[in-house]
């Protein structure tokens, strides 16, 4: 089920309106409720996968146990790692077998020698590298003795597929979200309307922005010989706005309708594309994602605790990873090795927390500096997001090539006007909004009430009038 | 709670009548009968789906127009030919494609199936409610997307104050495909075709219903009909020809019937196996213009002058 589709629509208040008619009832009702509706959201996409999330629940929740009942040291590190080879194992076979095997027969036939390993032939269960590491996190701090271990297997099971993150995040943590499955939760008005308004301008994001810009960016990339290099460079910009709709939009409405259960989730994406340099992108970008890395990859790998050459590997690995991460193609591990070549200035000079605070604080413009610094690290950003579109290395290599070449400077064959005046509406109200935690949170609040009606009518009906394709989101390839 | 869920009633009651109020206003500009207007020199129209839109060439044709569709059922051509005629009460002659795919149980795709979403939005404003109902009673939720993406469609065409909402990539038109068929895709076509033939037992009725709804149309209006086969390749014969020509008999027996199926073809003149390409086309369209221009379409014998035709060059 997508959040953009009818079938949503139906179902978000139906499960809204059910779940509070038991608020006045032991927890583990509304509990059992939001599993039932999480399976069933699952379900939609398919249901014989079903079986697998619930297999990782099991696991998960029984190595947990296991290993905080254990006295035994080699049993608590046995289901520790019992657990993390399982969960890796099958995200290795269902994700990146035929990857592992067409790269191997690859570098053999460039030896002379043909292998007759045959790929498989699956669906890869929407969702899996999120839950995997929603597992992950669980047991590696149970074991760290981080948490304790949860007892109650419907409480555990929720926090692992709450239908708003189950199939592209935010990657939660067990210290987060299971605290607030296991207390009662209240309904309260000012929390609902605002996850309302989080939900609205997650749509306009993802149905107005993302889906007008894939359009076109789809259009350029999928006809790459058609079009000259001013237009290969207009649809790289364009697929920056397409993803960041797609994702960030799809966070909204995730964290949105999870407050409307008066469930808070984790932040995702804090206006990213107004980093100043990369390091402060990536504090910006997919936070969930990149806080995991940093917890249970980089600390444990040593963090930047040692000498210069000792965080640049650091550095390398956890990107080169997270973009292996996000799919089973050299372009994600290439996306990733760029940006962790783009972050190098800041980490071999120790300035990757100069940006903490969100740009030019309080002020209506940034400064000359700001300026150049956040069009600098867009542009960059833009670059490698080529990679990460692209269908393979060599159709990036083209058309970046493309972009560098004399026909750059021809006027493009593609100059979707209505999209650069969305883009222009969009980027002010961003730009306006950048210290809140999320677009609509302080947004139009001290206009007269008929105003801000007014206005969120207005999103809304661009919301409908954009919402009859249902487009996929891109994160749920991964 | 209480509050909460009133108030989402209260916005939503009134999104609802804002996006009504637009779509209102925005049925009221595309309706307008000015964006509906042909060229006063066009005596006859030919309308239908793909096929028809890739046989006849209109610049070839003197006075003739083709607003065929691809993927168009009649229910669509009945809204859009009520519309033409309405707005241009000149036009005394108009064409659709007859042929024996609009005849069986795939028919309903052309309606509400898996052509709705690209034909529904282009015609949501023409539609009545009948029209409207009997879609919601088969494909509620993708009329629904439909109608989103019309108002859409309609504010785009508002913005570019583009008045012609009849021109081509809005209610049809020529379609030019290039390429010919291969003795390998033809290899390939007849095993297909083998295993996928119009069963030719059932039909989607509702389909026949809206032909009719057509033909009684053009009666009220003194409008003459026409229904015309285009061509398609001697081996992609239809085997549901039985049906055709029963239903033909049943319901449509008076109204003339151009048939140029076996129009004398060679497989290069085909995009595939149901379309002509533009070499296919130009020999079709200088065959119907020669056609309209002999006058023969008057008199009860055209078919055998066509059949004629067809003898001699084949």
């Amino acid at each position: 089920m997508l959040f953009n589709s009818i079938n949503f629509a139906i179902f978000l208040p139906v499960i809204f309106v059910l779940y509070w008619s038991l608020n006045g009832k032991k927890i583990i009702y509304q509990n059992g409720l939001l599993l039932i509706a999480s399976y069933f959201f699952y379900s939609c996409w398919n249901y014989k996968f079903l079986f697998l999330l619930v297999f990782s629940t099991l696991l998960d929740f029984y190595s947990g146990l296991k290993i905080e009942n254990s006295n035994n040291k080699n049993s608590r590190l046995f289901w520790f790692w019992f657990s993390i080879v399982v969960n890796l194992g099958l995200l290795a076979v269902l994700k990146y077998y035929n990857f592992f095997v067409s790269s191997f027969s690859e570098l053999l036939s460039n030896f002379g020698l043909k292998t007759n390993i045959s790929s498989l032939n699956i669906i890869l269960p929407v969702g899996i590298s999120f839950y995997t590491f929603h597992g992950l996190s669980y047991v590696i701090d149970v074991y760290k003795n981080k948490i304790k271990a949860e007892k109650n297997f419907i409480d555990y099971s929720v926090f692992v597929s709450f239908f708003p993150l189950l199939v592209a995040g935010p990657i939660e943590r067990a210290t987060h979200l299971l605290p607030q499955i296991k207390t009662k939760r209240h309904f309260e008005y000012a929390n609902a309307v605002d996850g309302l308004r989080q939900i609205l301008w997650g749509f306009f994001k993802k149905v107005v922005i993302a889906d007008n810009c894939a359009e076109y960016a789809n259009l350029i990339f999928n006809n790459s010989e058609d079009y000259s290099g001013s237009s290969h460079a207009l649809g790289a910009v364009l697929f920056a706005f397409q993803i960041y709709g797609d994702f960030s939009g799809y966070s909204d409405i995730a964290l949105g309708s999870a407050r409307l259960f008066g469930i808070e989730l984790l932040h995702n994406f804090n206006y990213p594309y107004f980093s100043r340099d990369i390091a402060e992108f990536w504090r910006r970008w997919h936070i969930s994602l990149s806080s995991w890395f940093k917890d249970y990859l980089y600390i444990p790998l040593g963090g930047s605790s040692g000498g210069v050459w000792f965080r640049v590997r650091n550095t390398f690995i956890i990107f080169i990873i997270s973009g292996f991460w996000h799919g089973s193609n050299w372009t994600f591990i290439v996306w990733g090795f760029l940006n962790a070549l783009f972050i190098m200035p800041s980490i071999i000079f120790k300035t990757n927390r100069d940006h903490i605070d969100i740009v030019a604080k309080g002020k209506s413009f940034p400064s000359f500096k700001e300026f150049i610094s956040i069009v600098s690290t867009f542009t960059l950003t833009v670059f490698a997001w080529i990679f990460f579109r692209a269908e393979n290395l060599g159709a990036a290599l083209d058309y970046i090539s493309k972009i560098f070449s004399k026909s750059f400077w021809n006027i493009p064959e593609v100059f979707p006007y209505n999209i650069f005046v969305l883009l222009l509406f969009f980027i002010l109200i961003e730009w306006n909004t950048r210290d809140s935690k999320f677009t609509l949170q302080h947004f139009g609040i001290s206009w007269p009430r008929y105003s801000r009606i007014t206005f969120y009518l207005l999103i809304s009906a661009c919301c409908l009038m954009y919402s009859g394709k249902e487009e996929k989101f891109i994160y749920f390839q991964f | 709670m209480k509050k909460f869920v009133i108030n989402i009633c209260w916005y939503s009651a009134l999104l609802i009548l804002v996006f009504y109020t637009v779509s209102y206003v925005l049925d009221k500009y595309i309706n307008d009968c000015k964006n509906f207007k042909i060229d006063s020199n066009i005596e006859y129209i030919v309308f239908g789906h793909s096929q028809s839109a890739c046989a006849y060439n209109d610049s070839l044709i003197s006075n003739f127009k083709n607003y065929s569709s691809n993927g168009e059922g009649y229910f669509y051509t009945y809204f859009k030919v009520k519309k033409v005629l309405e707005c241009n009460r000149d036009v005394k002659k108009i064409f659709v494609e007859f042929t024996n795919n609009q005849f069986s149980q795939f028919a309903e795709n052309r309606i509400w199936g898996k052509y709705m979403p690209g034909l529904l939005p282009k015609y949501f404003t023409l539609i009545d409610q009948y029209g409207l109902f009997l879609l919601c009673k088969k494909a509620p939720f993708e009329v629904l997307k439909a109608l989103y993406v019309s108002e859409r469609l309609k504010l785009n065409y508002l913005i570019a104050n583009d008045s012609n909402y009849l021109s081509y990539n809005k209610m049809g038109g020529y379609i030019l495909r290039v390429g010919s068929l291969k003795q390998k895709q033809i290899d390939s076509l007849i095993l297909l075709n083998n295993k996928k033939k119009i069963a030719g037992l059932d039909y989607t009725t509702e389909n026949i219903d809206y032909l009719e709804k057509i033909s009684n149309l053009c009666k009220l209006n003194g409008v003459k009909l026409y229904f015309v086969r285009s061509p398609i390749p001697l081996f992609n014969q239809y085997n549901n020809d039985s049906l055709f020509f029963s239903i033909y008999k049943k319901k449509f027996q008076e109204i003339p019937f151009v048939d140029l199926k076996k129009f004398p073809l060679k497989n290069y003149d085909f995009n595939d196996n149901v379309h002509l390409n533009y070499l296919g086309s130009i020999k079709v369209s200088i065959f119907m213009d020669s056609l309209l221009k002999s006058g023969v379409l008057k008199t009860d014998t055209f078919q055998k002058w066509i059949d004629n035709y067809i003898l001699k060059n084949s």
